[in-house]
């Protein structure tokens, strides 16, 4: 109880504190965020051709994804330094696996019947993509963007360990001096984030699932 | 319209798919592909919009060479519908039935005039308009799949089996839509199935095909009685014939009351009466149900115009 | 098409935000992930903005300690930081050890000038170097007071560290030569885990600073470097030559810290932020006031 008392009274006294900590926290997130989303699911369109693009490049994020973060934001820093940059590209590297295996797998489990007769009544290759294939991918897209968005909201707290901003300074600094409230008012912000970005993103799967079927 | 000459077809199979064949649709003809499962007829459906390409001979569509043909352009020029019908479930109705002039970049009030006019023309109410595919039952998607093959007007209709996938009772009416729609309409429509009565009853023009191969082209009448093939005999068979007698009209088959000079006496007692408009079945089988061998036949306005007679009909040249 | 746009309108956004750094006077101050770190570069960056019209940006906790900062240094993405002479002269110039404190600072400032045109400026005046500790009633009952007495012990007892200790030559490998220890079993931690870690009996020496301020918080006992294996290491600031050529203000004002903190000092205000859970920058601040700096 003592202890809950004192997070809340941290929280309070030094809410200036945690409340930049936390837009640098969604800034971060959110640049992100944003390349992951325009590289992957373009990747994933672009996979989407042909069956051995797309394995190799699955395969490949696949690998990437089960490097332990730690030791690929360490293995960045060496050659981007600390900081922000080096945080973002870490990130990227993780995001971009749900990302793309979910545009992949939405695009081409579109049905047969329906790509058909968009072909036949003469759809360009674009309109296809644009106007029947994509649409109809989306529920999944976003699912797989939902995913991506929580954790990434997640890891960027490990960010503050090689310098970048955000609420992992604040956890960072608990761990490092013995802290436990000032980790724990850390960690608990960054669940609370990724809780209302995921929310958030539920509410949009949703009203799109309603129209597909 | 279209033009086969001597085109054969293999895809990677050991076997060949469409072997050296030729064959004319004419424009306004319904013409209906039917044969056994392999025999080739979707192949050749889909070699008319360039959906699949022979390996040799020659196409020509509208007096064009298939291989001088925009692909796009050859698609957007013919309609097509197919059996699981494929409606775009995240687009209304309106929105499916106009995809074709959407694609074409129509304007929007052309759209929603084409869409209100078609759904009408395929039998339903435009409160269906704004509803999504799966609202509605599977003999309605394949009407609005219908819709949706005419949004551009095209002249030539390809139909993949597209009653294969609706129940019995909603494929007669369908069926019976088709051809409405066919009457008033007067496109050239190739129509591939698998249902011999659904051939007869559909098609002007009947192509049977086995392995590949054409084995006989003919008029409902030359197919069901003037069979050359032996193939195509047996295929056809008895359900032909049935499917004939359900479709063929008694007004083809009017001829004189027996006994009489100038053809039109006047009724004897207990005559039974059946009308112009009957197929030739109902004849029968009245005439067999009670014994006799001639009906009376009356027009739909009530007039008489003649006799329905077992003895005539194997007189009478189909 | 709609939530596209906006999403690429967010992502516009979101890179001027980021991108609308103020110009102007700015330097960038490390810090490793140690209290005692967070309170120096507190302290430096108070300085800075109290006596120039410098912006302080603070990179406080870089995970790695030296090992990340230094390449940090080079690129010039960070100014200045605290560092110590013994981990400069051992660790990062990867010299031969060198006992004499004065000839340790001496050396590490000619040769950081001549190899990577950093400054080393005045000492702060506190020599937090390495020691081990024990549960001190562990301690007494085995009789263990100095390093020998616990290198005749070590095989039946676990250490427990942080990889920087593992890796220095001033570190573990050179304790083992010098003194011949021989653990059951070695452990790897983080730093600001060690205590509790030693505080559970998941271990039972923890290698530790002379300043820690949790020294007295968890009982322990340090035990006497008999033959004098560690060297000093006594904190200064490091500074990019470019950085004083940029704005020579910098080394009048972080001069004035030159002497200025005790062993005791340091000890106690690591007390306050590890064990009091105070904001370092509160510490510090107090701290200068009360010597009449701030």
């Amino acid at each position: 109880m003592e202890f809950i008392k004192n997070l809340g009274e941290l929280l309070q006294t030094r809410s200036e504190f945690f409340i930049e900590l936390l837009l640098q926290h969604i800034v971060l997130s959110l640049i992100a965020i944003a390349i992951i989303t325009v590289v992957g699911v373009t990747t994933g369109i672009l996979i989407s051709k042909s069956k051995k693009a797309a394995s190799v490049v699955i395969g490949l994020t696949n690998v990437l994804y089960t490097i332990p973060s730690i030791a690929m934001f360490g293995f960045f820093v060496s050659i981007t330094g600390i900081g922000n940059t080096t945080a973002i590209i870490a990130l990227v590297i993780y995001g971009l696996l749900p990302v793309i295996r979910n545009t992949y797998v939405g695009l081409i489990e579109v049905d047969d019947q329906i790509l058909e007769a968009a072909v036949g009544m003469g759809s360009t290759p674009w309109q296809l993509l644009s106007k029947i294939q994509f649409p109809l991918a989306l529920p999944v897209i976003i699912a797989g963007i939902r995913n991506m968005v929580v954790m990434t909201i997640a890891l960027a707290g490990i960010a503050s360990f090689i310098g970048a901003g955000g609420l992992g300074v604040a956890i960072w600094r608990g761990i490092t001096t013995n802290f436990d409230e000032m980790t724990v008012a850390g960690s608990l912000l960054v669940a609370l984030l990724a809780f209302v970005a995921d929310g958030l993103l539920g509410i949009v799967e949703k009203r799109l699932l309603r129209r597909t079927k | 319209m279209i033009e086969f000459r001597d085109v054969s077809q293999q895809y990677e199979a050991k076997k060949p798919i469409i072997r050296h064949l030729s064959l004319t649709v004419s424009q306004g003809e319904f013409v209906v592909l039917i044969g056994p499962s392999g025999c080739g007829k979707t192949t050749l459906l889909k070699m008319m919009n360039g959906l699949i390409q022979p390996d040799s001979g020659e196409i020509r569509i509208k007096g064009k060479e298939l291989k001088a043909w925009d692909p796009i352009t050859l698609k957007r020029n013919i309609g097509y519908v197919i059996q699981q019908v494929g409606l775009f479930p995240h687009l209304t109705i309106e929105k499916n039935i106009a995809y074709a002039l959407d694609i074409q970049k129509a304007s929007k009030t052309l759209k929603k005039e084409r869409a209100r006019e078609l759904i009408q023309l395929v039998g339903l109410d435009e409160d269906y308009l704004p509803k999504y595919p799966n609202e509605l039952s599977g003999g309605q998607k394949q009407r609005i799949g219908i819709a949706r093959a005419l949004a551009a007007d095209p002249e030539i209709i390809l139909m993949d089996e597209p009653l294969g996938a609706v129940d019995q009772i909603n494929r007669a009416v369908l069926q019976d839509e088709i051809i409405r729609i066919y009457q008033t309409l007067n496109k050239t429509i190739v129509f591939v199935t698998h249902d011999i009565e659904e051939a007869i009853k559909l098609g002007t023009k009947i192509v049977v095909m086995n392995q590949g191969e054409i084995m006989e082209v003919g008029s409902r009448d030359a197919i069901v009685f003037h069979n050359k093939s032996h193939f195509a005999d047996d295929f056809i068979g008895n359900k032909g014939f049935l499917s004939y007698l359900n479709i063929v009209k008694i007004e083809q088959v009017v001829c004189p009351f027996n006994g009489s000079t100038n053809g039109n006496t006047a009724e004897k007692e207990n005559t039974l009466w059946v009308t112009t408009a009957d197929p030739l079945i109902v004849g029968i089988r009245i005439c067999l149900e009670n014994g006799v061998n001639q009906i009376g036949v009356r027009d739909t306005a009530g007039r008489v115009v003649g006799a329905f007679d077992l003895s005539c009909l194997s007189r009478l040249k189909f | 098409m709609k939530k596209w746009m906006g999403l690429a309108l967010i992502v516009v956004l979101v890179f001027l935000a980021a991108g609308c750094q103020t110009e102007g006077k700015k330097v960038v101050i490390a810090s490793k992930p140690m209290a005692e770190s967070y309170i120096i570069a507190e302290m430096m960056g108070q300085l800075i903005e109290a006596n120039s019209d410098i912006k302080v940006e603070y990179k406080m906790g870089i995970g790695g300690g030296t090992s990340n900062i230094q390449p940090a240094m080079e690129t010039g993405e960070i100014d200045m930081y605290p560092e110590y002479t013994g981990t400069g002269w051992l660790f990062v110039l990867k010299n031969e050890l060198v006992t004499d404190p004065e000839a340790l600072y001496e050396g590490v400032k000619t040769q950081y000038q001549e190899k990577y045109n950093f400054v080393w400026l005045d000492r702060y005046g506190f020599n937090d170097t390495y020691a081990l500790a024990m549960d001190k009633t562990k301690a007494d009952n085995l009789g263990i007071n100095t390093f020998s007495d616990l290198a005749a012990q070590s095989g039946g007892l676990v250490l427990g560290s942080e990889y920087d200790f593992y890796e220095r030559e001033d570190g573990y490998p050179g304790l083992v030569t010098a003194y011949g220890f021989n653990f059951k079993e070695t452990k790897e931690l983080d730093i600001g885990l060690k205590y509790k870690a030693i505080g559970e009996g998941q271990v039972d020496v923890i290698n530790n600073f002379s300043t820690d301020g949790l020294l007295a918080e968890y009982d322990l006992k340090v035990l006497k470097d008999d033959k004098g294996f560690f060297p000093a290491y006594e904190a200064a600031t490091v500074i990019r030559q470019e950085t004083l050529d940029k704005y020579p203000e910098l080394e009048a004002i972080l001069n004035q810290l030159a002497g200025q903190i005790s062993d005791e000092e340091m000890q106690q205000m690591n007390y306050f932020v590890e064990k009091e859970n105070r904001d370092a920058g509160d510490v510090a601040a107090e701290f200068l006031k009360a010597k009449g700096l701030l």
